[in-house]
């Protein structure tokens, strides 16, 4: 282990000094959100004032070098109305401020300066949360801080209600598969909000990989996987509905499945003598009152995206063909001239994709990122083919579905420890 | 008359029995070299994959990623790259020895201007590979993006992307080991040519939907139909 190279400029820490000491640090990663930030900031402050009133708290806004007015709506958000929110005084002033990051461009570079301020405040715990976010409320920094000081836990990862058909990413890959990997139902493992230890704030900061692509993305996977790698205590936060700044339309799918399952992947290198060894998963505790929440109906388009499945299964089979064998390759093809509920990627096939993909990666069998890049069909397939299954169903019917999928994932680990080891397909 | 064409003939015949036999020792001990060289290259191929196999070199090749770079370049098989390598290897040693056999000043000639030729043999022919390995990976590219971008000409984009390299590669390959040296200015305007193709192909494709919705905005006709809604992250 390393030790962390000083990445905070001269004026930041002339300013941290200022402070001197703080007792909890909550950072915000933005990145031209104006918009929202205001209420982000205005959440982070409130939930500071009111649960933890005796605490030295400090607000960090580490920006990307926004253009639009984000580090002036920072700077302009003091004052909330403590009558609304408080039912304690006197109340510490929370110091908050702008820190423009440097290196690696990306949001992990703006995650590693948060944990640098806030070691360098001494704080006992720091939470994250992202600047876009319309549905925060003060109690989310209770949830995401209380456990870190209240129980000894060093990483506490959110917990939401969302849209049956929302996350997909997460529900259909992310989730399954570090469940399957580590053993640790963390039900959102890339989910942007985080309340972390000092120790554990210290064992990322010492880790080489912050001028890796870790840095410009996929740093919430790397986070969860480090913490239970790492042998950290880890719980959830329940945090109610997520609701943010709605995203790009145009932002590139592809882009987001080779930041995400990219990283899945090359973690699994990293951690491969920790998953090897794991069999099965168990619960990790959830904490705060879970309640059921509304939520907006979603639209899906399935037909376009099985259109993208079929052309996938037409032009892609050279690059599919280095990756499945050839019973999954008959099995895409016969699904390719299905439709409706008949189109069904069933989740030991899905699973098994998935794996052929991770053992894939591993070998290298082609660019790693065009590898990822030409799963898109297929997982624009089993997102269609889940929506078809489940339109009908309701929210814990869907969890019920995820639930098997995580089954699936776990029954079929054996053969991606066999043909991880073989270099096998 | 008739006397001095039978003269004629015989010492034809003569000359040419007389040559025939001076040099059919040589060609016998060729064809001799030719027949054996052919059932060794069957041979030492099927012994070479024989013992490939059975110390498991294709999944030692996997293991350290070998199969990987080779399955890159179009080979699907370690063991069987091998086994091509020493039959192509007899087969050279096969030719040698016929071209010794029938004329050993003829064949020494030869050996020396390959071997003088080697190194730009060598050059061109890494020009070459590099080349298709370089087309492999843009045609990959080019189909993926294609694709996920809903391209109907996918396959035809990626099939231009990658035969304008290997125009390209192979004409500077030539022109390396100083064959057709005309063909390298010609291969250029073809290339040139294709990606013209292929650009006004890829734009016109990808600016339809876009050039689309501006015609309908125009002629006031309603909009498409929403994009999903679905949060995939």
């Amino acid at each position: 282990m390393m030790a962390a190279p000083e990445i905070l400029a001269p004026a930041v820490r002339e300013r941290l000094a200022e402070i001197g000491k703080a007792d909890l640090v909550v950072g915000i990663p933005s990145y031209q959100n104006a918009r929202t930030i205001g209420h982000v900031v205005h959440a982070a402050q409130a939930g500071l004032a009111k649960y933890f009133p005796d605490a030295h708290g400090v607000i960090l806004n580490s920006d990307g070098g926004s253009t639009d007015d984000t580090a002036a709506v920072v700077a302009s958000s003091g004052g909330f109305d403590a009558a609304v929110v408080l039912v304690s005084n006197p109340v510490r002033p929370v110091h908050r401020f702008t820190v423009p990051y440097h290196g690696v461009p990306g949001k992990g570079s703006a995650f590693r300066t948060v944990f640098r301020a806030a070691e360098f405040l001494g704080a006992q715990a720091c939470a994250v949360v992202d600047a876009d976010l319309r549905s925060i409320t003060p109690e989310w920094i209770h949830l995401l801080l209380a456990p870190v000081l209240e129980q000894g836990i060093d990483f506490v990862a959110p917990y939401y209600h969302r849209h049956k058909f929302d996350g997909t990413i997460t529900n259909s890959v992310v989730y399954p598969l570090t469940r399957a990997l580590y053993g640790k139902r963390v039900r959102q493992p890339i989910g942007g909000e985080f309340g972390v230890s000092r120790a554990l704030l210290g064992h990322y900061l010492r880790q080489p990989v912050w001028e890796t692509d870790v840095a410009r993305f996929g740093i919430d996977i790397w986070m969860t996987t480090t913490a239970i790698c790492g042998g950290f205590r880890v719980c959830q936060a329940f945090l109610g509905a997520k609701l943010h700044d709605p995203k790009d339309p145009g932002a590139d799918l592809a882009g987001m499945l080779v930041q995400v399952l990219g990283t899945v992947f090359r973690l699994m290198e990293t951690h491969e003598d920790t998953w090897q060894r794991v069999k099965g998963s168990e619960p990790v505790p959830v904490v705060g009152f879970q309640y059921g929440v509304g939520l907006d109906p979603v639209r899906v388009d399935t037909g376009r995206m099985m259109d993208l499945f079929r052309r996938g299964v037409r032009d892609l089979e050279p690059v599919w063909r280095t990756v499945f064998d050839r019973d999954t390759m008959a099995r895409l093809r016969d699904l390719a001239s299905r439709a409706g509920r008949d189109f069904d990627i069933d989740d030991r096939l899905w699973a098994g994709v998935i794996y052929d993909l991770a053992v894939a990666h591993h070998r290298r069998v082609s660019e790693r990122a065009d590898l990822v890049r030409a799963a898109l069909p297929l997982y624009l397939g089993r997102v269609a083919s889940f929506v078809t299954e489940l339109a009908e169903a309701d929210g814990e019917a869907v969890e019920q579905r995820v639930e098997d999928l995580c089954l699936a994932f776990e029954a079929l680990k054996e053969g991606l420890r066999r043909d991880w080891a073989d270099g096998r397909r | 008359m008739w006397q001095v064409v039978r003269q004629v003939l015989a010492q034809a015949w003569q000359q040419f029995a007389g040559q025939s036999l001076a040099v059919l020792p040589n060609v016998l001990a060729g064809l001799l070299f030719l027949v054996i060289g052919i059932a060794l290259t069957v041979v030492a191929g099927r012994i070479a994959g024989f013992l490939l196999r059975r110390s498991a070199v294709e999944r030692r090749a996997n293991r350290i990623g070998l199969t990987a770079w080779l399955e890159r370049a179009g080979v699907l098989s370690a063991t069987a790259a091998a086994v091509r390598l020493v039959q192509v290897v007899c087969v050279l040693m096969t030719a040698a020895l016929f071209l010794y056999a029938l004329d050993a000043a003829l064949a020494a000639d030869l050996t020396k201007r390959f071997f003088l030729y080697l190194p730009d043999l060598g050059v061109g022919v890494t020009i070459f590979v590099l080349g298709i390995l370089a087309s492999r990976m843009a045609g990959r590219r080019t189909l993926i993006g294609a694709v996920n971008r809903g391209l109907p000409a996918a396959r035809l984009l990626a099939a231009v992307t990658r035969g304008g390299i290997v125009v390209l590669s192979s004409a500077v390959a030539l022109d390396h080991v100083g064959i057709g040296r005309a063909i390298l200015p010609s291969a250029l305007l073809i290339l040139l040519g294709g990606v013209t193709l292929a650009s006004a192909l890829a734009v016109g494709l990808g600016s339809r939907d876009a050039v689309g919705r501006w015609i309908d905005d125009r002629l006031g006709h309603p909009p498409e139909k929403e994009a999903d809604g679905i949060q995939h992250w």
